[in-house]
């Protein structure tokens, strides 16, 4: 599985959460990450940028409510 | 060349919560046609790949984005393939040395794998192929 696709799925989703909100290291040092690892973090960081994106987006509509249904 | 190794298991090439989390400590079992055993190997990180990568100067990139070691000098190119072999064989634990006296072909193999588990060659799976290719665009 992609690691675009990985991050949408609950254990991607999950795992995205530990990492990038309560700071959940997965390797001690930079240098110790495997590309796999790192594919994974640029991975969730892009989809978290697009969730944010989407929610500014929908926020700046007035008087509107804005809903985003996820798996 | 020897025979291709046989991989352990099935999809292993398939992203995984588990391969993220073990990281470097991912193992995966290889069959050695060329001695009829089994070697277990791990992922190299980016800073050991970095220390191999150091060996070449500037590595050619492909179009793909994947180190692109055919276009490097033979002989770096087999001291790299052994130095990453070496660096990722967990059992048996042989040096550099050790490792260019493996049957012809046999370095080069496990290295090839150890790259593609570690998502530096083609082959490691499709979506990291086109995770790759779309962050080269």
């Amino acid at each position: 599985m992609a690691p675009e696709n990985f991050v949408r799925t609950p254990q991607g989703k999950e795992l995205a959460f530990l990492c990038l909100d309560l700071g959940y290291r997965l390797a001690d040092r930079v240098q110790d990450l495997t590309r796999g690892q790192i594919n994974f973090l640029v991975a969730a960081y892009n989809y978290r940028a697009e969730l944010t994106s989407l929610m500014a987006r929908l926020q700046r509509d007035e008087g509107t409510t804005g809903w985003v249904f996820m798996e | 060349m020897a025979d291709m190794p046989k991989q352990s298991s099935s999809p292993k090439d398939s992203l995984t919560k588990e391969d993220i989390l073990a990281g470097r400590e991912r193992r995966e079992t290889l069959h050695l046609d060329a001695y009829g055993k089994v070697v277990v190997i791990r992922p190299l990180t980016d800073g050991e790949f970095t220390e191999v990568f150091k060996l070449f100067g500037d590595v050619p990139i492909d179009e793909r984005g994947y180190p692109d070691l055919s276009k490097v000098d033979v002989h770096k190119n087999l001291v790299a393939l052994r130095k990453i072999a070496a660096m990722a064989l967990i059992e048996p634990k042989l040096t550099e040395e050790e490792v260019g006296h493996m049957a012809f072909g046999v370095p080069g193999a496990i290295a090839h794998r150890v790259l593609e588990i570690s998502g530096l060659a083609p082959g490691s799976s499709d979506g990291a192929r086109k995770f790759r290719a779309d962050a080269a665009r």
